[in-house]
């Protein structure tokens, strides 16, 4: 008798895994996030815009809110594409490249270790082995 | 580098299924400890040693895990090199000269303890025949409340495999995060035994979930290992049985084994693989891992081979007599396990159970608070 016969008849059928592997989740997730990143940022850059043609508001930052003629939306390079550093962070209404600063997601879990123990060899991990 | 010191074969339980079988009166004299401590640092190329005392029963020999302590520490202080402990324990014995052996050297414990009650009394009883439960349970309940990390690790057997479910249960409400479940694979797996074990361990996935929902996180294997396997796509390199290798198990006579669960009686010269006074046989450590990692051709192409433990050379040995060769019942114990573990995984992934998630994805997502009416879970 083969291996995968023994008991093969009676054995409930192997279920298929649908759960992701580490691999796909991280995947998943810089894609959503990088969505979600883009979303955000494209918003954020639209109400800015909007904001900018809005004459009654100064945008350019001048307290005494002259920025230009009435009813004319200063340039679009004012404020809005020019990151902290003063690094431009692209067209308006488009997100940076997701990588550039939403892809450092947490470090990745080393689901292998044992949590709380000393660096010893029963970091081996799966926790299948019956030796100490 | 991971030494395994078998202090002795002596034994105060008659545990039905022991694989390191009968129980003498021989205990690792002094001087073959403090030579296999220097040959366990001659090893320790990482700069780390790893010593796990084992037996029989370790915990009955006192003295010699406080000089084997005492000695290894200072000699890897002069040689540069950092210890860490752990031990097998049936958990029966233990004082206050004990507990603080183990807390002053940060001591892992595995406790050997097959589960519920009724569990352990169908399998692990005193010598002379009493239930060993009441005092293991004290012992454990001891040692968690001293702050100990412990790992239970209990014995799938014919005789207990019905109670599967509920020692986990058992175990998980007196505070143990860690349980693995073992098959005795020599336990005489008959038809109707196997057929117990597939419902119970399909009642232990219930239960193990149910723990998942109601927000507690523990660690049960193989279920565990077994995701992991799915999460990494196989085991990694790294991961694997350093059997012979890095893992090295020492008898009572100074012996030298690749692995722990080989010791057995110390007789069986077919898996020595050399003594303390001649050093490694080189030969024959190297004939016994590429005996281990030769592909067993009936396993070549299984798509859960990745999955599986057919690597494991003392497993193999124990049930075909030879570490390359993996028997049906291991086969048959490793799908079992695998698609119990995918069926587990599946369910809780399609829920988005925040404790799954965190356990097996995102590591830094914070748990949802748990009420007190959580904790146990029905």
């Amino acid at each position: 008798m083969s291996k995968r016969q023994f008991r093969q008849s009676k054995q409930a059928k192997p279920t298929d895994a649908s759960y992701p592997t580490l691999d796909s989740f991280d995947e998943g997730r810089r894609g959503f996030l990088a969505r979600l990143g883009a979303m955000v940022l494209g918003a954020t850059t639209l109400a800015a815009g909007l904001a900018a043609c809005d004459s009654r508001r100064p945008v350019g930052g001048e307290p005494d809110g002259m920025v230009g003629p009435e009813g004319v939306a200063p340039a679009p390079d004012a404020r809005i594409d020019i990151g902290p550093d003063g690094e431009p962070i692209g067209p308006m209404g488009v997100a940076p490249m997701p990588e550039a600063q939403l892809d450092a997601g947490p470090p990745k879990k080393d689901t292998m270790a044992y949590p709380g123990y000393a660096p010893t060899m029963d970091a081996r991990t799966d926790g299948e082995c019956p030796n100490p | 580098m991971k030494l395994t010191l078998f202090l002795n074969h002596r034994c105060n339980l008659r545990c039905t299924y022991c694989y390191t079988g009968e129980k003498f009166n021989r205990v690792m004299p002094r001087e073959i400890m403090e030579r296999a401590v220097e040959f366990g640092l001659d090893e320790a190329d990482k700069g780390y040693l790893l010593i796990s005392f084992f037996g029989g029963e370790p915990m009955l020999e006192l003295e010699l895990m406080e000089q084997a302590v005492e000695y290894a520490e200072r000699r890897a202080a002069q040689r540069g090199k950092r210890m860490f402990w752990a031990m097998a324990t049936n958990g029966t014995v233990l004082d206050d000269r004990r507990l603080r052996l183990l807390k002053d050297h940060r001591i892992q414990v595995q406790v050997s303890l097959d589960g519920s009650p009724a569990a352990q009394d169908a399998t692990r009883r005193f010598r002379n025949g009493r239930s060993s439960y009441a005092r293991i349970e004290a012992n454990l309940l001891r040692l968690l409340g001293e702050g100990f990390q412990i790992r239970v690790v209990a014995v799938i057997d014919p005789r207990n495999a019905a109670y599967l479910g509920r020692s986990f249960d058992h175990l998980a409400d007196l505070g143990v995060k860690q349980i693995l479940f073992s098959p005795n694979y020599n336990g005489g797996w008959t038809d109707e035994a196997c057929e117990t074990f597939e419902q119970a361990l399909r009642d232990l996935g219930q239960r193990y979930m149910a723990r998942f929902r109601a927000g507690q996180d523990v660690r049960l294997d193989p279920i565990n290992g077994k995701v992991v396997t799915h999460l990494a796509q196989g085991y990694k390199e790294k991961n694997l049985c350093q059997f012979g290798q890095k893992e090295i198990a020492i008898s009572p006579s100074g012996k030298i084994y690749p692995c722990d669960r080989l010791v057995a009686e110390d007789n069986n010269p077919q898996v020595w693989i050399g003594d303390l006074e001649q050093g490694l046989d080189l030969a024959r450590r190297d004939a016994m891992v590429q005996a281990k990692n030769t592909a067993d051709p009936e396993c070549a192409d299984c798509e859960l081979r990745p999955r599986c433990m057919h690597w494991c050379g003392c497993a193999n040995y124990e049930t075909t007599g030879n570490v390359g060769q993996v028997s049906e019942v291991v086969c048959w114990f490793e799908r079992c396990f695998i698609a119990e573990a995918d069926r587990v995984a599946n369910e809780l992934y399609a829920e988005r159970n925040p404790v799954f998630l965190r356990r097996f994805y995102v590591p830094e997502m914070p748990l949802p608070a748990r009420s007190d009416s959580d904790a146990k879970p029905t």
